[in-house]
Formats: structure tokens, C-alpha cells, sequence
């Protein structure tokens, strides 16, 4: 399978606190794979790695097989790339921006912009300056469709914008990435916006991966167990139960077990569990069993 | 489609040139503005002398005191520089832009060669204008010797309104608060260096090393994209 992104063995500090340890990762051609993980688990860190804007204490990340540090013109034609809070050149005004950067794509797709930008109230002479994180957003989207790479790397996309903006983002995203070939590499805090649209899904941990499965897999066997005991279980993670607490009256722990088998963990954590109810889960609701609520 | 496109493509530098332009023409404005206030003051205050004094003792005092018509450009030249160069990279520092810049399909070192360009052309004209201008109103009034006498003082400054460019460009790019209050005062040391009050034309032996020095500074921009890029 042809691999768009890959890292290998990346570590990484801040001063003396690992972000990373031997992180690796690939991201194969036409999957949109969402990178999710609680603040300050890296996210960003590794999107700036990616684009090469950040050097790590060790390892290397390739995009189309180029090392990130030295893209070619051509490879960073392929690649587009929404910096955290849909950050653009904000003195270009609505149309000098597409002017400007039209000129250096070779497959720019001015009519993608235009028909993006006729859903917003604003004026061609509008300078970027003056829109509302939303429409920034859309003019940001706008771009990078007229772009049509076919890599995305998107930073937080949902970073400040309504429920409608958001909406929005997600379908324009969703069609664009059916088209063949395109791949999406992403992160954002709103999980639930992940979940209508990403393939795969990485949850970071602090210092490493925790998880890289299909989402699907995910939610059809990562389950929420709730259940009454008399003896309590090992509060947190343990074996190959997830973050288990007592919430008001009941007790509950996240697995990928069946339910037998949670069962006779809880009962090997000295637990006697009785009333034990299986609950599907929401990618958020998953993310949350997985990394724990704080 | 991708094959024939030329990432080479001379136009791309003109693009890179009209973010430029968008980003610093009022600046350009109010300067030339600026320059073109104290040369018409400068003038006007030079024609009220001659009426009111009389030649023979404005050109006893320039010749026995050494007087300069156009010290208040002295330093308008250095400030010039400092502003276009803080309008252009600012906004590329703000929200890290300059990761969009750097992202555009073109080599790097191409990018930052041409925005320094950019740069480099504007204060260029600017200040060909400012020193055609002396030329010209100064030739007027006065003989050649003069004439000459007062380019040779705003040599240096000009060539200090081209250097705070270069230095200003550093300073702004790098990444870290602390590198650039080290840089700063680097750059407040090199820019003294045209600006040691000294009779005109004494500079003219020290010209050619100001001048490598500010061919030497083009590169120093390229250290703080370095820094930039590794994330410092």
C-alpha cells in the first residue's frame, strides 16, 4: 500500500519533559486518519514535525517519501496545510489572496474558492483581518480546496467555530476526501466531529501512542461496562481494563473484553460483580475510557 | 498537469513581491511622506538663510563650520529601515505565518531571498529619491563642492538605513525573546558604526567594509529561518 506519511522512531522534549518515545506511525494513501489525544499530548508537536517546522530529539517523518525537513516544490504542491486557529495572511483581502496564491499551484481550482465564499456575507475588497473566526475558517478551506492537494494536514480545525461552521467543515472535508486518492491527516478537540469523518484514529498518549485502529473497530468493541460489587476492583487502569471508577451507586470500566471476560478480570481483581450492563460507546465516550476524564 | 508546471517560474518572485507590497505600502507612503516633509523644510529653511543672511555669511559658516543642511535625515534613514523590515516580518511572526509562507511550493532559500529583495528594492528607491532630490535642491543654491559635501554626509546614514533593514529583518525572524535582545544589541553596535559624528567624507575609507557588512547581514536572516525551522 502506498504510504503518504510516515514516522519513525520520533522522540521528542520540551526541556526535560518527554512529549514522545519512539513514536511510529503510517498513514496509507486515501485514508483520513484523526490524531486525537488530551492538551498537551503532542498533537501539534507532530504536525509541526511532519511539515518540518520542528526538529525532534530523534527520528525522521517522510511525506511522499521526502524527508520532512527538506520538501520539494513539488511535494509541498501536494501537501496542504491548516495551521491551528485557521490562521491565513489576514492583510490579503478576499480575492487578493486567491490572486496570490493561485499563481503557484499548478492544479488550482479558482471556481472551488469562489463557490465556498458565496455561502459567506462577506465583500470581495473584505480584508481577512476583519471576518469572524468562522468565515477565517471558510476562506482557510476555501484555499485549500482550490489547492487540491492530495495530502491534507489539518490543525485543529474546529478551533473556534460554531456548531455550524463545524458542520460545515466536516462535510466539505468528507466530500472532498471520497474523491480518489486524497488522504487527510488531522486533529481536532471536538471528537464528535471525528467521528462522522475520519477512518482511522491514533489516540495519543503522554509519551506514546495508546491506540492505532480503524475507528469502526473501535466503537463496535470498546465498550462502557457498568456493575454494582460489594468488593471493590482496582480503581484506574489495570489488566485489560481501562480507567474503572465508582460513579454515584454503580461501578464502571471500559474494555475491549466480552462481557464474560470482564467478568472474570473484575472477579481476578478481587471484585463481585453482579448487574453487569454493556454500553456502545460514542468516539468521544471511547477517547474518554481510554485516557480517563483528567 | 503537475510535470509541465515550472517551480522555478521567474513570476512566482513577483508574487512573493505583491504580499510584500500589500503588507508595507502604507509604510512606504508614510515615509516618503516623512522624507519628503523635512527635505521641503529643509529646503525652505536653506532659501530663507540665503535671503535673510546673505550668501557670504551661509558660505563662510559652511565652509569654516562644517555645517550640514540635512542633519535632521540622519537618523530617518535608519528608521525607515526598521519600519519596513518590522511591517514585512511581524505579521509573518505573528500566529507563526511564516510556516504558510514557507509552505509555498518554492525553494526555501528563494522565498526568503525575495522578500529581503523585496525589501532591499523599496528602501533602494526610496532612497535614490531622497539623494536625487539633495542633489538636485542643493545644486541649485550651491556649487558642486557643496553639493557634494552634503551627499557625502547622508552616504553613511543611507547606507545605516539599509543595514537597520537587514538587522531589523533578523531580529524580527528569530523565534526565541532572548535570542533577540542578544541579536538586538549585536545590531545596535554594527548600526553605530554609521553613525560616529564625523566630517563628511571622512566615512569614504570605511565605505567599502560598512558595505560588506551589509552584504555580510543578508545572510543572518537566513540563521533565524534555520532556528525557526527547527523549532527553537
Amino acid at each position: 500500500m502506498d504510504k503518504i506519511i510516515t514516522c519513525e522512531n520520533i522522540t521528542h522534549y520540551y526541556g526535560s519533559r518527554l512529549i514522545y518515545e519512539n513514536l511510529n506511525f503510517e498513514v496509507p494513501r486515501g485514508k483520513i486518519l484523526g490524531l486525537l489525544g488530551k492538551n498537551g499530548t503532542g498533537k501539534t508537536t507532530i504536525i509541526n514535525i511532519l511539515n518540518g517546522y520542528l526538529k525532534p530529539r530523534a527520528g525522521e517523518c517522510r511525506l511522499f517519501g521526502e524527508r520532512m525537513e527538506r520538501l520539494s516544490p513539488q511535494t509541498k504542491a501536494r501537501v496542504g496545510l491548516l495551521i491551528e486557529g485557521h490562521i491565513q495572511h489576514s492583510y490579503f483581502n478576499v480575492v487578493q489572496i486567491e490572486r496570490f496564491y493561485g499563481r503557484f499551484f499548478p492544479r488550482w481550482k479558482k471556481d472551488a474558492y469562489y463557490e465556498l465564499l458565496k455561502k459567506l456575507q462577506v465583500s470581495p475588497t473584505q480584508k481577512i483581518s476583519t471576518m469572524s473566526c468562522g468565515q477565517r475558517s471558510q476562506v482557510a478551506l476555501g484555499l485549500l480546496f482550490a489547492q487540491d492537494p492530495e495530502l491534507m494536514i489539518l490543525d485543529d480545525f474546529s478551533m473556534g467555530l460554531d456548531p455550524g461552521y463545524r458542520r460545515l467543515f466536516v462535510e466539505y472535508l468528507k466530500e472532498f476526501a471520497s474523491a480518489e486518492g486524497k488522504t487527510v491527516f488531522l486533529t481536532s478537540h471536538i471528537i464528535q466531529d471525528m467521528e462522522l469523518l475520519i477512518d482511522d484514529c491514533i489516540i495519543l498518549d503522554y509519551g506514546s501512542i495508546l491506540l492505532h485502529r480503524p475507528t469502526r473497530e473501535i466503537l463496535d468493541t470498546f465498550h462502557r461496562f457498568r456493575f454494582r460489587t460489594v468488593r471493590p476492583p482496582a480503581a484506574g487502569t489495570h489488566g485489560l481494563l481501562r480507567n474503572t471508577e465508582k460513579t454515584g451507586a454503580l461501578w464502571e470500566t471500559y474494555s475491549f473484553l466480552s462481557p464474560d471476560d470482564v467478568v472474570r478480570e473484575l472477579r481476578a481483581q478481587g471484585a463481585d460483580p453482579e448487574d453487569l450492563t454493556q454500553e456502545r460507546l460514542s468516539l468521544e465516550d471511547a477517547f474518554i475510557g481510554l485516557t480517563g476524564k483528567y | 498537469m503537475e510535470s509541465k508546471h515550472n517551480f522555478q517560474r521567474p513570476t512566482f518572485t513577483f508574487q512573493l513581491f505583491f504580499k510584500e507590497w500589500i503588507k508595507s505600502r502604507w509604510a512606504l507612503l508614510v515615509t516618503l511622506l516623512a522624507f519628503v516633509g523635512i527635505i521641503t523644510y529643509t529646503f525652505i529653511g536653506m532659501s530663507t538663510e540665503l535671503r535673510v543672511l546673505g550668501a557670504g555669511t551661509v558660505w563662510e559658516s559652511i565652509v569654516m563650520k562644517g555645517i550640514i543642511y540635512f542633519d535632521s535625515l540622519k537618523y530617518l534613514f535608519l528608521l525607515a529601515g526598521v519600519l519596513l523590515a518590522v511591517v514585512q516580518y511581524t505579521p509573518e511572526m505573528i500566529n507563526k505565518r511564516l510556516k504558510l509562507t514557507l509552505h509555498l511550493p518554492l525553494p526555501e532559500r528563494r522565498i526568503v531571498l525575495s522578500m529581503l529583495l523585496y525589501g532591499l528594492l523599496a528602501l533602494a528607491v526610496l532612497f535614490l529619491l531622497v539623494y536625487g532630490a539633495v542633489r538636485i535642491g542643493v545644486g541649485r543654491y550651491y556649487p558642486v563642492e557643496i553639493t557634494q559635501w552634503n551627499l557625502a554626509a547622508i552616504l553613511p546614514w543611507l547606507w545605516g538605513g539599509i543595514a537597520a533593514y537587514l538587522l531589523t529583518a533578523w531580529i524580527t525572524i528569530e523565534p526565541a525573546w532572548k535570542q533577540r535582545l542578544c541579536n538586538g544589541l549585536v545590531a545596535l553596535c554594527l548600526l553605530r558604526l554609521f553613525y560616529f559624528d564625523e566630517l563628511p567624507g571622512a566615512y569614504a575609507p570605511l565605505l567599502p567594509f560598512l558595505i560588506t557588512l551589509i552584504v555580510l547581514s543578508v545572510s543572518f536572516s537566513f540563521y533565524s529561518i534555520i532556528r525557526f525551522k527547527e523549532g527553537v
